[in-house]
């Protein structure tokens, strides 16, 4: 761990400017009845975090509209999309760090959008529960009985079988984005008792390493022979032509031909299609994954940035 | 038989039309005069700024280019500034959950930390006003390479400078070294609070 | 902008890789407390529910008291739940069932016919004809 922050005094000088901008509401959830809750208990070492006490926990699975009256996850939750965007930033930035800032955005937000979010909140067994008040009570229930579920109030209301009312507003949120939120204020839980490091470690085993997106699919290229060829001039290489390598039945109604783009010596990419211009531009998109794809060893490339054309 | 084509392109100083290609000259060239990749003068407030934290000087001179220099022929800091905006907002969230801890009842806290501060209050620190001021009294206004926007985005441009220091600092020597460089750099020496002080007032 | 990113639509979740969250999360006991058929049951539930709770922490353990045969229900995150009923099953083969129950991945049994499936692509590529030597080309 770091050092006491010492420049950041500044900021408990401003407490009075914090307290103005503290939002919080509800009572706080005490550990001991948190603790005997079976769920809550399941789910620390189910993720393996014994570590974290079961307040935090219980605090994580209460969403801004849940109608318990405890204290909810806003705060975590914020905290949390923080330190996710950072560290899976961070994380593709240097496995490919020729990919494109916008593809870079887009592949971040494949890992931690809340629908993305809300599939692993599924995979750890969160279990939600969008009772109103009056439901819990008329079933004989307090408002610990809910603690351990995730609790929130669904946009998404059925009047009577067949019929659904759609509300809107800060009250109210979908399943996804309640599941999505939770996810991020357990990795806010986590940073709180395990300090950074050990959370960097939690967000790569549990949020970015179990997700396989395919990047070949993740781009679409508007102009990529002439993209080819700027990236070419810029990078000092010799213009790439295109070629033909193989080629069958161009009198037939199924052509194939399969062309490749070289720069100089150098085969840049390969591709086939049905045409001879298809194949010359599969072969060029060919050749710029295999340069935006690229993946050092080293965690220290810095890039020059993608091709302006 | 294989050919390369080749086109003869013929530029003329004197007259700028569209469609006709520019000379180097006249777009390789900073708003300050200074032709890229710049004079041995051109890094050293930089360097400065940089303080003990030691970068190549291609890396620094790529910091101090913007995406709208020369059409993007040269490295530009795009990607830089993009993970050190990140990094900076973490440091300043992380800040604040542990100053206001006495803002809330200590059963309402996280491990004697505070997460419930509003996102509005912490994001001024970092935003785009206060990390331009302090690239302006840095002394590194004019050893930056950019096109004259039609709009004015200085700021924005400036403040991409400094996000990119510290993303720089973040991809060359790691985590730590960059948190140390936030702390020791952007807070003591560039004194970033007394710059953002004025603006907590107004919106307090 | 030349390259523009576009939304994946079939990204995977794979549990176990970096890390493996138990797809058991939930198993419920029913038994009558007045059938014969639940006797094995209740002295298992009597003598070892205790042991058998704790030593799978993280899979949350309910006791149901209903009329009708004894059954073992596990949920699992799929969304999938698995019944098995243990009428008449002495203590030792209701453990063999409850253990079925937690090793269970929640996905439907069925025969894999290959020894690996796997999402990623193969290393080897499809075979061309286009990419072998030229006088072995097929010729049309």
């Amino acid at each position: 761990m770091r050092r006491v922050l010492g420049p950041w005094q500044f900021l408990r000088k401003q407490s009075s400017y914090l307290e103005a901008h503290t939002r919080v509401r509800g009572r706080p959830i005490q550990l001991s009845i948190a603790e005997k809750v079976p769920r809550i208990r399941a789910l620390q070492h189910r993720l393996q975090l014994n570590d974290i006490p079961a307040d935090a926990l219980a605090r994580s699975l209460i969403d801004g509209t849940s109608t318990l009256d405890y204290v909810n996850n806003t705060g975590l939750s914020r905290f949390g999309r923080t330190l996710l965007s950072f560290y899976a930033l961070r994380h593709f930035m240097i496995k490919y760090p020729r990919l494109p800032s916008h593809v870079l955005k887009h592949l971040v937000h494949q890992y931690t959008s809340m629908p993305a979010l809300a599939e692993h909140a599924k995979l750890w067994g969160i279990q939600p529960d969008n009772r109103s008040s009056l439901g819990r009570y008329l079933s004989g229930e307090e408002d610990t009985d809910g603690l351990g579920f995730l609790s929130y109030s669904d946009k998404i209301q059925e009047v009577e079988p067949g019929i659904q009312k759609i509300q809107s507003g800060s009250a109210v949120t979908s399943l996804t984005d309640a599941m999505g939120g939770c996810v991020r204020a357990i990795v806010a839980s986590v940073y709180a008792h395990r300090g950074l490091e050990l959370v960097e470690q939690f967000v790569s085993q549990y949020i970015i390493e179990p997700r396989q997106v395919d990047l070949t699919q993740i781009m679409a290229f508007s102009k990529p022979t002439r993209e080819l060829s700027v990236l070419c001039a810029r990078e000092g290489m010799e213009p790439p032509v295109s070629r033909l390598l193989a080629e069958s039945g161009r009198f037939s109604s199924q052509a194939v031909f399969v062309a490749g783009v070289f720069s100089g010596d150098m085969k840049l990419g390969e591709g086939q299609g049905t045409s001879l211009n298809e194949a010359r531009t599969r072969a060029a998109v060919n050749a710029l994954q295999g340069w935006y794809l690229f993946s050092p060893k080293v965690s220290n490339y810095v890039d020059a940035g993608e091709v302006v054309i | 038989m294989a050919y390369i084509q080749t086109r003869h392109v013929s530029s003329l100083a004197a007259v700028t039309a569209k469609g006709l290609r520019k000379l180097p000259e006249q777009y390789m060239r900073s708003v300050a005069g200074v032709m890229y990749p710049g004079e041995p003068t051109t890094l050293a407030p930089a360097k400065k700024f940089l303080g003990d934290f030691k970068l190549s000087d291609p890396l620094i001179l790529q910091c101090l280019v913007h995406k709208s220099f020369a059409h993007g022929k040269v490295p530009y800091n795009e990607k830089l500034a993009f993970i050190g905006s990140e990094l900076l907002r973490l440091e300043a969230a992380r800040a604040a959950a542990q100053a206001g801890n006495q803002a809330l009842p200590k059963e309402l806290t996280i491990n004697g930390q505070n997460f419930d501060i509003s996102s509005n209050a912490i994001e001024l620190l970092t935003s785009a006003q206060v990390l331009s001021k302090i690239c302006q009294n840095a002394g590194l206004d004019d050893t930056l390479f950019y096109k004259t926007p039609k709009r004015d985005l200085t700021s924005s441009i400036r403040a991409k400078t400094v996000n990119a220091f510290v993303g720089a600092v973040l991809l060359e020597s790691g985590s730590t070294a960059a948190f140390r460089f936030i702390d020791d750099r952007l807070m003591r020496e560039h004194n970033l609070f007394s710059i953002a002080e004025p603006l907590y007032r107004d919106s307090a | 902008m030349p390259v523009k990113a576009i939304p994946v639509v079939g990204s995977v979740l794979r549990n176990g890789v970096g890390a493996f969250v138990h797809p058991c999360k939930r198993i419920t006991l029913r038994f009558c407390n007045w059938g014969g058929s639940s006797k094995g049951m209740r002295e298992l539930l009597r003598t070892q529910l205790k042991d058998i709770a704790a030593k799978d922490p993280k899979i949350e353990f309910n006791v149901l008291q209903e009329s009708g045969h004894p059954v073992i229900q596990g949920e699992y995150t799929n969304g999938v739940k698995k019944t098995i009923c243990v009428r008449n099953k002495n203590p030792t083969e209701i453990l063999e069932k409850l253990t079925f129950i937690k090793d269970c991945g929640g996905t439907k049994l069925k025969k894999y016919k290959r020894a690996v499936e796997s999402t990623n692509e193969s290393v080897r590529g499809v075979w061309s004809p286009f990419h072998v030597e030229k006088e072995y080309r097929f010729k049309i």
